[in-house]
């Protein structure tokens, strides 16, 4: 071959490769599905291939209900990646305005709410058999919820001595570090939901309760590693992690402070998703019995909106919030997430652990 | 300084061959050129998308979506109730953190480099074996080892000192801050010290000077330039650094300037100020314009720091005499209590089914479980991949540039110092900051890095490449011009006066640069985590998924386990090459 005949297919082979990496990134999204039930909606996702979803937990939490799915529906694969709700919407937000999204299953909940609303392709659920119960402002499906509890170091503090009340929390002896208390305030949630507490109380509470000059975290995961490992005797929990932890052997419970929250965790699709059909089986199947089932194993499950303990039995988080006496308010409509975001800044404020 | 257009003043006699070299050096600048331009786009274009985000009112929608431009901002962080206090509680944080790091760097370069201090091939790497842990984890190491409550050095302290410990506190922020540093530190300095000539010594004691003299007025100046780069390399860690303060910081509310950076840029509704954040960004690259200035004063002179000549050099090493078992202990005394305690904490935590503090009660439970379940993970193996090969090309891409640019500036006139200059700007950006620049950048240019390692390979190197170029450049300093003259009077051209002199010379300087980027790129958490996505996940990632989402620190300190021994690996790995390099 000449050298310019080389040159001229190097020159050739440069221009090909630029396209299709130009091709690749400026490609358009797959068209939405119009399968009319499960069925239809299976096929359409096995000829997707694999569905990429994101929420706010461990890989090892989610590997039985990843299982169950590629069980009932084989041929599609799921590419699981543990992120943080903000995280999401932050991701999200950013894909979505420069057209290039790149997961199919996305979670919200709390303050993220309200920001993925706008984020979510429209889904009609009840076609693929989701529970009108489960269904959320149209798009959202709620998948679990994570009572927020206060615990306690069953070594640094005997059931007795346990805290029994809000007000409790608020005596002397957990002055000077001895609760740990998430800086962000979404442990005051229930303040804002249960009519017989109210914000305004809440937030004389906070800042009397800040008064006391509380170990304070930057999110509640931090708060729970302080309990278990005996650094702070009580402080501000998730129920997932006490119920993990408490399985291995760890010291630590729930103590019966109540009226809490429960949050409610919803998955959705992303408007632009890669692979919408296979994005829509999933969050049908696990807002499904089995789906459920396979959930709950990892204390990922929903729970009823207002405290009910006849599925003691069959829960093991309503079981644990039963037996501490826990009772516990989810969210039932978006105009608590709103109230939620004018709360929070002020709970934080309330507490000075405002930033900006 | 020595000027590459310099003509020597013989010519040999032309040969007939003579248009191949003309050729050379042709390919050479074209080289030159294109690195440079490179280098132009990896900084200029991150850092247009940060002034232009910086003049967007963002607070609830991206930059591009918001018409016109505002100061508000700038207005917002100035007016903001919290200013002076973040900004008191910042200096203090980082002159102290700067202040500890300095001393305890200088004091083991010049022992392990300039002195017969015995043990010096074990106690070296062990200093520097935590490089490439994330900050996170050693401030978590940290608050397990001397929490006030249940931590054994807080313990012990309260009862052999009877003195109280609080780690959670503006001075536990600046021990931890400051020893993590020292290792980065100690990397940029002890190529100065390993290159002091002997002779400056010897003749400053015939003179009648003392140790301490010497090493005032002769050791000290002359190691200025690696100095000041370092403590500069360090003011900027320590005032983007989010964990640390984040871990021990906020129980005590004590804010800082990271602290506001990451309320901007991560809120709990996940809509960023990505405009309050690219203000605060814009704020450090003013500030890196002051560095530049001070730095430039400082190295004005170069001449002053050439230490590498021609004429009798030699290192030997400095005798401690009788001081040597004393200070070999205090070294020995410092690597347990920074080093050893947190990693056996760390060991320790790995082993145990919960996390729980260290007790002999507890040693019934400990077991292996942590290591079978991280081995378990699906995502491992892909995780670890993705690491080594960002770390690797990111370290590689990173000296090479740090090379040129280092060479630009001292040899390549007022184009390559402006260049040097050039990179600096993004030099202060908080590694956050300048991922979001990088992140808005590649999501709208048609070109498909999004999603993969090569974007965080992008980013790291955007970022790494100033750093790397002052930890070569002050090692160039060091080097008389008269070595090239010589090369180039016997009538080799640049470019063998470069592969035959310069280069050897630069090796271990360069060599070290590499491990400090390789090791960084390990433990670069912000960037990582801001630029993940399902198919570029690194290890420091998946250990935050650990530590932040699950709270499960049992295996997260397992991985760490695993991260700090690749980091001791090629700690033990680069320190051998580099004696050999010494030799």
């Amino acid at each position: 071959m000449s050298p310019m005949r080389h040159r001229r297919l190097r020159r050739l082979t440069a221009i090909a490769v630029l396209t299709a990496l130009l091709g690749t990134a400026c490609s358009e999204p797959p068209p939405v599905p119009d399968a009319k039930n499960l069925a239809e909606l299976y096929q359409a996702a096995k000829a997707e291939g694999q569905v990429v979803w994101f929420a706010p937990k461990p890989e090892a939490q989610m590997r039985k209900a990843i299982q169950a799915f590629q069980k009932k529906y084989p041929g599609i694969a799921v590419k699981y990646t543990n992120k943080k709700a903000p995280d999401l919407v932050t991701q999200l937000n950013v894909e979505q305005a420069a057209g290039r999204v790149s997961f199919d299953v996305s979670n919200a909940g709390g303050l993220t709410v309200l920001p993925s609303l706008d984020m979510a392709a429209p889904v009609d659920w009840a076609r693929y058999q989701v529970p009108g119960a489960q269904i959320f402002d149209g798009n959202f499906v709620y998948v679990w919820a994570v009572p927020k509890v206060w615990a306690y170091n069953t070594n640094a503090v005997p059931a007795a001595s346990a805290p029994r009340s809000w007000d409790d929390l608020l005596s002397p002896r957990w002055n000077d570090g001895k609760l740990t208390v998430e800086s962000r305030g979404s442990f005051m949630t229930v303040w804002a939901q249960d009519p017989a507490l109210g914000t305004d109380a809440g937030r004389d509470y906070a800042s009397r309760l800040a008064q006391l000059h509380p170990h304070f975290t930057d999110n509640t995961t931090q708060a729970h590693t302080n309990i278990v490992s005996g650094q702070t005797p009580a402080g501000t929990d998730l129920i997932n992690l006490v119920l993990d932890d408490r399985a291995k052997g760890a010291p630590i419970a729930v103590a019966p402070v109540g009226p809490t929250n429960a949050n409610k965790a919803y998955l959705f699709v992303p408007e632009g998703s890669p692979h919408p059909a296979a994005g829509r089986l999933l969050t049908a199947f696990l807002a499904s019995a089995e789906g459920q089932a396979a959930l709950a194993g990892s204390y990922n499950s929903i729970l009823p909106t207002r405290t009910d303990c006849s599925q003691a039995s069959r829960n093991r988080v309503v079981a644990a919030l039963c037996a501490a006496g826990v009772q516990w308010f989810s969210e039932t409509d978006i105009k608590q997430y709103e109230r939620f975001s004018g709360f929070f800044p002020q709970i934080e404020q309330a507490m000075g652990t405002d930033v900006n | 300084m020595q000027s590459v257009t310099r003509v020597a003043p013989a010519a040999p006699p032309r040969r007939p061959d003579e248009a191949r070299p003309h050729r050379r050096d042709r390919v050479l600048t074209a080289v030159n050129i294109a690195i440079g331009v490179l280098l132009a786009y990896l900084v200029l274009f991150p850092l247009g998308m940060l002034i232009y985000s910086s003049l967007k009112d963002s607070e609830l929608k991206l930059p591009f979506q918001i018409p016109g431009f505002t100061i508000g901002n700038f207005t917002k962080i100035f007016s903001s109730p919290r200013v002076l206090e973040v900004a008191v509680n910042s200096l203090v944080f980082v002159v102290g953190t700067v202040a500890l790091a300095l001393v305890i760097s200088v004091s083991l370069a010049y022992l392990f480099e300039r002195t017969d201090i015995p043990g010096r091939r074990f106690l070296a790497p062990s200093a520097l074996a935590p490089m490439a842990v994330p900050a996170t984890v050693m401030a978590v190491a940290w608050v397990l080892a001397a929490n006030p409550a249940n931590g054994p050095v807080a313990l012990l302290v309260r009862r052999v000192f009877g003195l109280s410990v609080d780690i959670y506190s503006l001075p536990g922020m600046i021990l931890v801050a400051g020893i993590f540093g020292v290792p980065g530190m100690y990397l940029m300095l002890a190529p100065a010290f390993a290159r002091l000539n002997v002779e400056f010594e010897e003749a400053a004691a015939a003179s009648g000077a003392g140790w301490f003299t010497r090493t005032r007025k002769v050791v000290l100046p002359l190691t200025l330039p690696a100095m000041s780069a370092a403590a500069m390399l360090l003011a900027v860690i320590a005032l983007e650094e989010f964990a640390i303060p984040s871990i021990l910081g906020t129980p005590d509310q004590i804010f800082v300037f990271s602290s506001l950076v990451q309320a901007a840029l991560q809120p709990p509704s996940g809509l960023s100020d990505y405009g309050r954040a690219s203000a605060y960004g814009v704020l450090l690259v003013l500030l890196s314009l002051v560095l530049i200035a001070v730095y430039r004063r400082q190295t004005r002179e170069s001449h002053r720091f050439q230490v590498v000549s021609g004429k009798g050099y030699r290192v030997t090493p400095v005798r401690l005499g009788r001081w040597r078992v004393p200070v070999a202990a205090a070294v020995t005394l410092y690597v347990l209590v920074a080093i050893v305690i947190p990693i056996l904490t760390l060991v320790w935590t790995s082993l145990t089914p919960f996390l729980q503090p260290i007790n002999l009660h507890s040693l019934g439970d400990l077991g292996f479980g942590n290591y079978g379940a991280i081995f378990s993970n699906p995502s491992l193996t892909h995780a670890v991949v993705n690491t080594l090969v960002i770390s690797l090309v990111t370290a590689t891409l990173t000296a090479g540039l740090g090379l040129w640019l280092a060479l630009a500036s001292t040899r390549g006139g007022r184009v390559g110092r402006a260049l040097f200059d050039l990179t600096f700007l993004v030099f202060a950006v908080p590694s956050v900051v300048l991922g979001v620049a990088v992140l808005f950048l590649y999501l709208f240019l048609p070109i498909p890095v999004y999603g993969t390692i090569w974007i965080i390979v992008i980013a790291l190197t955007t970022r790494y490449a100033p750093r790397a170029s002052r930890m070569i450049q002050t090692a160039l300093l060091q080097l008389d011009g008269g070595l090239e003259e010589v090369g180039r009077v016997s009538g080799a051209r640049r470019g063998t006066v470069l592969r035959r002199v310069v280069l050897p010379l630069a090796a271990p300087s360069v060599t070290r640069t590499w491990l400090w980027v390789f090791a960084n790129a390990l433990g670069e958490l912000p960037i990582a985590l801001l630029l993940s996505s399902s198919d570029n996940r690194t290890v420091v990632v998946l250990l935050w998924d650990m530590i932040g989402e699950s709270a499960n620190y049992p295996e997260a300190s397992a991985l760490a386990v695993l991260l700090l021994a690749l980091s001791a690996g090629s700690v033990w790995w680069v320190n051998r090459r580099g004696s050999q390099q010494h030799m």
